[in-house]
């Protein structure tokens, strides 16, 4: 990972622990256990083979069918696209917890919404610390999904955290945004 | 303190949100009114006495600040102040909403705390007597 991605990282996790703190009184902690990871994108190893197989459905709905995700693309000053990926368990419970619902359960169209709202504003966190404050930026509307997300572009940075023992992804695609120099002082001295 | 307002913003998550922050801070007992788009906002502000309208930035169909301007530009509307949310918020867009005549400029991600800053005090005076 070259410098100015891990900066562009930084930066991130920083405003989903911004945001996380502040919607949902939850703490973020970036994980690197790979074997957690790989069980989040529905990958488990097989014992006998030694090779890593596609397996739905495990880790409390943390398979690829259980799985909720948001992508905000940027348009101005830099162009790109920001993806954050959920279990569906703990997209449900967010959609819960924002909307200040009891027990029952939200539909899909309540939980894409939370999660489209949770990016939006991961984004803006985002966008503050990347750009000047003298200058505006722009983007578009946040498409969401479920299921796997899929892009065709190679995503430039891939980061995993924890949110009290659930796993959230979060991916940054468009070499524009690899391009941009990062160097708002924040960042540079800021740690998550 | 405000008795009735609008809250426009394309996302349900984010009008109930906002709904939540507003009561935590004190507005139980206001009116709220939602509109998921500035012209929706505009239709309920003409046939509702709302005196406080809260926007998003970024919506389809017409965004937060065409709506600020039609606010603030119409005779029939004089009394209704405008309360920007947005997560596409700088510094250099804050000072032209307020430019075009906001009451205030919010970062999301919104908090009851910040809500009570601009707003005006919802704590009711306590009850006096006379004579």
């Amino acid at each position: 990972m070259s410098e100015n991605v891990e900066l562009l990282e930084r930066s991130l996790l920083r405003a989903l622990s911004h945001t996380m703190e502040e919607i949902a009184f939850e703490q973020v902690e970036k994980i690197a256990d790979s074997e957690r990871i790989d069980v989040f994108n529905g990958k488990l190893l097989n014992p006998e083979s030694g090779y890593f197989t596609d397996s739905p459905g495990t880790d409390s709905g943390s398979g690829e069918n259980e799985k909720f995700w948001a992508e905000l693309g940027l348009k101005a000053p830099l162009s790109g696209i920001i993806v954050v990926e959920v279990s569906k368990g703990y997209a449900s419970a967010l959609c819960k917890v924002l909307y200040g619902m009891g027990m029952e359960n939200p539909h899909d169209d309540m939980i894409r919404d939370s999660m489209a709202e949770l990016l939006n504003t991961i984004g803006g966190c985002f966008m503050k610390e990347l750009i000047p404050p003298e200058q505006e930026y722009e983007w578009g509307f946040p498409v969401t999904g479920k299921g796997r997300y899929e892009t065709l572009d190679e995503p430039i940075l891939e980061t995993y955290c924890d949110i009290n023992g659930d796993i959230l992804k979060m991916t940054i695609v468009g070499k524009d945004i690899s391009d941009y120099r990062v160097d708002h002082p924040s960042i540079q001295e800021g740690e998550l | 303190m405000f008795q009735t307002i609008i809250i426009a913003d394309d996302s349900a998550t984010a009008r109930m949100f906002v709904k939540r922050c507003l009561e935590i801070a004190g507005y139980d007992s206001t009116t709220l009114l939602e509109a998921c788009d500035g012209r929706e906002a505009l239709e309920l502000a003409g046939t509702r006495q709302a005196d406080l309208l809260i926007t998003d930035l970024n919506m389809p169909v017409m965004d937060g600040k065409s709506l600020l301007k039609r606010v603030k530009s119409s005779p029939k509307l004089v009394g209704l102040e405008v309360l920007v949310i947005s997560s596409l918020s700088s510094p250099a867009k804050e000072a032209e909403l307020k430019e075009l005549g906001a009451l205030a400029v919010l970062s999301k991600p919104i908090t009851p705390a910040k809500l009570m800053d601009v707003l005006p005090q919802t704590i009711k005076p306590e009850k006096t007597t006379w004579g």
